[in-house]
């Protein structure tokens, strides 16, 4: 049982909870509706969680400490089988070297990023427009865009889709049911169900800012081992309803 | 449609059949070439390079298909080892009789992986040196190892 110093506050229509969490215990409280969950030796002196309180009353998503305000590799993706070169082509362009670990972990999210952009953004009457089993060749307007930067301390990776329908109730669904229940995997859904799981479970630092129909946009931080700390997590989801 | 990502030979060694599987596996791996193997099916995942979440489903689905079946996992790298901590139905009832494990120096960025039998790593704990020798000085273990070997708490004994 981790020792919680849990805050929870509404400010704003805000949920957040802030304190010392397991990711199991961080995804209980997504499950739960909490759109702000931060695990933090600092407790509420955090400065994402700072910044997050901060921009409650704001329109705009606050730009966190992790987010890189320097220039990033930037790739634009309109063929599902081009996801499977992305990687190579952004760690190429990367001044620093990605260590093997750190390297295999990127490459996960972003593939499950990728895939959820391209396969399961776009609706068409209420369904997926398109499928996993087949080729995808996307619109010019839903074109998928990805930035990503590589540090010392980690790397930076951000994938955006022009579907917007990223929920908030289907990510913490998504988190209920394959950290609460034995049915992990969905088998009668085109995908698995696992992408978001797999990446909340990955990442340092989630952020998902979702305008519905519009746009959605995922941004995290993947730690490198050495200053990769499990008591330094956050989720942050802003928007309104996706699907 | 020719999967060109994703691999499986199927070779004897030591007069036992093994399952090599190669590449990266996702909805487009096919496994049905494993189910003719008889007796225990050893599947060696030393050349596996990537597994996104629906090859998992994929495979989870294969393993429901061959229920009864004993399976041996051989030479699991980390991203197979990482699946089987996260989804506990990715490993179901098979034995783990060895696993690669990550090494690293911080001073010349050397990486290795180091493969060891199931006798260093039980449910009860493991015994891996915190340390080896690298090419050029000292390397440490990557990562926690309570949590790599996490999935030895769910092995079927």
């Amino acid at each position: 049982m981790a020792k919680v110093a849990k805050k929870q506050r509404a400010q704003a229509g805000m949920a957040a909870a802030v304190g010392i969490f397991t990711k199991a215990e961080a995804a209980k409280q997504v499950a739960d509706g909490v759109r702000h969950v931060h695990c933090s030796e600092l407790g509420t002196r955090d400065p994402i969680y700072v910044a997050t309180l901060a921009a409650a009353d704001k329109v705009a998503p606050p730009r966190y400490l992790w987010e890189p305000s320097l220039k990033t590799t930037e790739i634009v993706v309109t063929h599902s089988v081009d996801r499977h070169e992305i990687f190579d082509q952004l760690i190429s362009k990367s001044a620093v070297e990605v260590k093997r670990q750190l390297r295999e972990k990127v490459g996960m999210v972003l593939e499950e990023l990728l895939s959820n952009a391209i396969f399961h953004a776009f609706h068409t009457d209420g369904k997926e427009k398109y499928s996993r089993s087949a080729d995808v060749s996307l619109n010019s307007n839903e074109a998928v865009k990805v930035r990503f930067a590589a540090t010392e301390d980690g790397c930076f990776l951000e994938v955006s889709d022009t579907g917007g329908t990223l929920g908030f109730e289907s990510v913490a669904e998504s988190l209920k049911r394959c950290y609460q229940s034995d049915a992990q995997i969905q088998s009668k859904e085109s995908g698995a169900g696992l992408g978001i799981y797999m990446v909340f479970e990955t990442v340092s630092h989630l952020k998902i800012v979702n305008e519905p129909n519009k746009k959605t946009v995922i941004s995290c931080w993947i730690a490198d081992r050495r200053s990769e700390n499990p008591k330094s997590f956050s989720f942050n989801y802003f928007g309104g309803k996706g699907k | 449609m020719i999967n060109d990502r994703f691999k499986i030979d199927i070779a004897t060694e030591g007069g036992v059949q093994k399952v090599f599987l190669r590449g990266n596996i996702d909805e487009d791996a096919d496994f049905e070439s494993i189910k003719k193997i008889t007796g225990t099916i050893v599947i060696n995942f030393k050349d596996v390079k990537s597994i996104n979440s629906c090859g998992i489903r994929t495979w989870v689905n294969f393993l429901k298909e061959i229920t009864g079946r004993q399976v041996v996992y051989e030479e699991c790298p980390p991203i197979i080892v990482r699946q089987m901590n996260m989804v506990p139905s990715f490993l179901g009832t098979a034995k783990v009789t060895s696993v690669y494990v990550p090494y690293v120096s911080d001073e010349t960025d050397e990486e290795k992986l180091v493969l060891f039998g199931a006798d260093k790593f039980t449910a009860a704990g493991f015994t891996l040196p915190d340390t080896i020798n690298g090419d050029d000085g000292e390397m440490e273990l990557d990562g926690n190892p309570q949590q790599y070997f996490a999935f030895t708490k769910k092995m079927a004994a």
